[in-house]
């Protein structure tokens, strides 16, 4: 959970360049070695201003709980991950963290989101601590919804039951994000997955934060889901709505974003607490499912657009599976996200924590698992609502699919489309960080801000809602670096996917460990492979690879010169003097004619020493 | 009119252009195309070839003015990164045919090459393998004088004390051009080789002395030193 100063630099050093300090920028760009961000990156001081926002909509507690979470380092990335699955109530939370994470390398991000997304940091804290649960839940629904609480509440039960299965999800999760690629099983899935959708989500989420701002997608499906939920529970209930935009411009962007930065950073940083954490918050289990695979595998980008859009479906999905006529929708969408969380499920399964989580999640889920959960077990409310949010579940699982075809065959293809956009955002903002935090974040805001007017429209919104986000001046930006991002991220998953699959369950746990000590550097780490920018970035303090550091090495002055002059050889002087003036291709020529033999140097003195003995001797 | 160079075995040709030779162990035969000096002695003929520096780093080392190649006739020499055995071939002249050159060469397409001088030379052991591997080929190398390396390798101290540790007679010699750019390109050349030098003192590789093979080559230098030398007396 450290921050990381590097991460800042960029942004410090445009900063001072925009204030036309350009000797200081210069001084200060040699000393940090940072890297100038992309012009479409966020400035420092709009990130400044949407923490601002963020903080005054949220209130002043979420954002200490947030910042002892944080601190708490691994554990806040998992509980960042359980505030994702809880945020699927609050979308919003994860942007801001998004927001956070941009502005400072990831623990200032995520402080920040925290206190956009206290509600989730709440919820993560809790599940880290088990002492927050109700603090977040309280968090959450005063953020957002009440919907969010009646989940949160069901949620609470499982949250220490999750844990343990938090932890064992997280190594399963890797390989199950291979399996939420193959995704498209979810008949099966569907009851396990919701148990385990939950915790792979939870461990993937912050995989893929970090790897890939594809978590930022996961997050947005997520905050949508939540909010979905909410609207369905709230729908009645005009707040929910008005909170929602009210806070989604500055918190839900910061929120969401700040979620799934944290998850990402979480999970990267210390993947097992994470883990733990994941296993509080089932909402956030599907993205979590999405990211690790993305992280995981090299289908990562198009599984996490996937999972985001399986998310959004499913978040849509709940929402109307929690009525309960939603089963069908409820399945499809579950197909979708279970398609990876079923396989994650699978892998869970097979851990014996699935078991016990899987009954846990199954009441913890309520959020994101809740739609399979509530299609068997309809213990959902929000009846009146459901006939409607199955219809836009449906549309949105749809949309997602298709989304989700498109991101798997390319992010980048997929991003055209809406669900691919908030993808995008989401994978940019992750490896941007900073400045691509901004825009997803506020991409992120509108998603869920479009969530919630869709909810309480329809779900056709989300997709135009997406859109829409994108467009939005924050999003602005988002598009093309969601597109660029996208690009990266097939290339990055695709290198780097193969490997992280390969470790996922050996590695996660190591990874995670590794991770945990250099908080930043796991993120980093992730986010290298997801964008090299970033990653430089974060390497800010980075530098290239050197066998030999001038630096370190001290040469003895009798060797300080390799020229010519060093030594007396009269045979050689004709070379050295036509030889001294040429570089590169004109060497290459001259050399080249001497060794044909042409080369006539005169008297060859045998007697002459040269060399320079060394001390010892 | 042929001299002998201050070391045994290579001579200069003097003449209007003074030209470094060796004597040729297969009169009549040319590796490379290098020119051929024939020299009439008391009625025999001595035929020479010519041994061009900027072909040849040991040439350019000699040529250069480094103290010692610890390469005489009848020495036994572990060459390492023979490539096509031009430079082999002069030290084959060298070391006569009491000596032996165990020529090592891990590119098929060099090897081959290396392969056909080595018909001609029976002083040369071609070994198609690769350096850093010595215990593949420990059953074709006896104990040697000298290793000779130039490998351009980022690891070829290591490869060298590896060669060493299974080769290299106590009190023998090592003879290594340093391509700093093959070390790493960023630096300074002159840190490579003081990096390098370190590194053979960590394996009880002394180092007597060092060189440039300007003008002869851009950024190298040649290192000569002593494997395991006795307490007191360091040098041969």
């Amino acid at each position: 959970m450290s921050v990381q100063p590097s991460a800042l630099y960029p942004y410090v050093y445009r900063f001072l360049v925009d204030c036309k300090f350009k000797k200081l920028a210069k001084d200060f760009k040699d000393l940090s070695k940072s890297k100038i961000p992309d012009a479409n990156h966020p400035t420092l001081l709009s990130l400044y201003e949407s923490w601002l926002q963020t903080n005054q909509t949220k209130k002043c507690d979420n954002v200490v709980k947030k910042t002892q979470a944080k601190k708490r380092n691994s554990d806040p990335k998992s509980s960042s991950e359980s505030e994702d699955s809880s945020d699927e109530d609050e979308a919003v939370p994860p942007n801001k963290a998004q927001k956070l994470v941009k502005k400072e390398s990831s623990d200032s991000s995520e402080d920040s989101s925290d206190d956009s997304s206290d509600e989730e940091i709440s919820v993560k804290v809790p599940p880290v601590k088990k002492v927050a649960p109700p603090a977040k839940k309280q968090e959450e629904s005063s953020s957002s919804e009440e919907e969010s609480d009646s989940s949160e509440e069901e949620d609470d039960e499982p949250p220490v039951t999750k844990k343990p299965m938090a932890v064992v999800q997280k190594k399963p999760t890797k390989s199950s994000s291979e399996d939420s690629s193959d995704s498209s099983e979810e008949e099966v899935k569907q009851p396990p997955k919701k148990t385990v959708t939950p915790k792979a989500t939870k461990k993937p989420v912050p995989v893929k934060a970090k790897p890939e701002s594809s978590s930022d997608d996961e997050s947005s499906s997520e905050e949508d889901p939540s909010e979905d939920e909410k609207m369905e529970v709230d729908k009645p209930i005009t707040k929910p709505k008005a909170k929602v935009e009210a806070v989604k411009p500055p918190a839900v962007v910061a929120s969401t974003d700040s979620d799934d930065s944290d998850d990402e950073d979480s999970s990267d940083e210390e993947e097992a607490p994470k883990k733990k954490v994941l296993t509080k918050s089932t909402n956030s289990k599907p993205p979590a499912k999405a990211t690790p695979v993305k992280k995981s595998e090299s289908s990562d980008d198009s599984d996490s657009s996937d999972d985001s859009d399986d998310s959004s479906g499913e978040g849509k999905e709940e929402a109307p599976a929690k009525p309960a006529p939603v089963k069908n929708v409820v399945k499809q969408t579950a197909a979708a996200e279970s398609s990876s969380s079923s396989e994650e499920e699978s892998s869970d399964e097979d851990s014996s924590e699935d078991e016990g989580a899987k009954k846990k999640p199954a009441t913890k889920k309520a959020a994101i698992p809740p739609p399979a959960s509530y299609d068997t077990k309809p213990t959902k409310p929000a009846a009146s609502k459901k006939p409607v949010a199955i219809v836009k579940g449906l549309p949105k699982s749809m949309d997602s699919s298709d989304s989700s075809a498109s991101t798997s065959d390319e992010s980048s293809d997929s991003s055209e489309d809406e669900v691919p956009a908030p993808p995008k955002n989401t994978s940019k903002s992750a490896p941007k960080k900073a400045e691509s935090s901004s825009s997803e974040s506020s991409s992120d805001d509108d998603s869920s801000s479009e969530e919630e007017k869709q909810k309480t429209k329809a779900t056709k919104a989300l997709t135009n809602g997406n859109l829409s986000v994108i467009k939005t001046p924050k999003a602005k930006s988002t598009p093309k670096a969601a597109t660029k991002s996208a690009v990266k991220r097939k290339d990055v998953s695709a290198s780097n996917t193969p490997v992280p699959s390969k470790k996922a369950k050996k590695g996660k746990a190591n990874d995670s460990v590794s991770e945990m000590t250099p908080v930043s550097t796991p993120v980093s780490t992730n986010k290298t492979p997801t964008s090299g920018k970033k990653s430089d970035k974060k390497s800010a303090p980075n530098t290239p690879f050197r066998r030999v550091n001038d630096d370190e090495i001290e040469v003895n002055y009798k060797f300080s010169s390799n020229s010519f002059e060093t030594k007396n050889d009269s045979w050689g002087k004709a070379a050295y003097d036509t030889l001294k003036h040429t570089k590169g291709k004109s060497f290459r020529h001259e050399k080249t004619k001497k060794k044909r033999g042409s080369y006539r140097g005169g008297n060859i003195d045998s007697n002459t020493v040269n060399s320079i003995r060394f001390d010892s001797d | 009119m042929v001299e002998p160079h201050r070391h045994s075995g290579v001579f200069i040709a003097r003449g209007k252009e003074d030209a470094l030779v060796t004597k040729n162990l297969v009169p009549g035969d040319t590796v490379y195309g290098e020119k051929k000096i024939e020299v009439e002695n008391d009625g025999s003929k001595i035929e020479y070839r010519a041994w061009n520096p900027f072909r040849s780093k040991l040439a350019a080392a000699i040529l250069g003015g480094i103290e010692s190649i610890h390469m005489k006739p009848g020495a036994k020499v572990l060459y390492l990164g023979a490539a096509s055995g031009t430079t082999v071939s002069h030290v084959s002249d060298i070391v006569g045919p009491e000596g032996l050159v165990y020529a090592v060469e891990f590119s098929h397409r060099s090897g081959r090459d290396l392969i056909n001088v080595a018909k001609k030379r029976t002083n040369i052991i071609p070994i198609i393998e690769d350096a850093r591997h010595p215990h593949k080929y420990r059953m074709l190398v006896g104990m040697v004088d000298t290793i000779f390396a130039d490998v351009a390798q980022p690891d070829q101290v290591r490869i060298v004390a590896l060669n060493a540790h299974n080769f290299l007679k106590n009190t023998g010699h090592f003879v290594i051009s340093i391509k700093a750019s093959c070390i790493d390109s960023t630096a300074k050349p002159e840190a490579v080789f003081a990096s390098e030098v370190k590194k053979m003192q960590g394996e009880k590789m002394k180092p007597q002395e060092q060189m440039t093979l300007e003008p002869y080559e851009r950024d190298h230098a040649v290192v000569v030193g002593i494997y395991r030398p006795p307490p007191k007396n360091k040098n041969k």
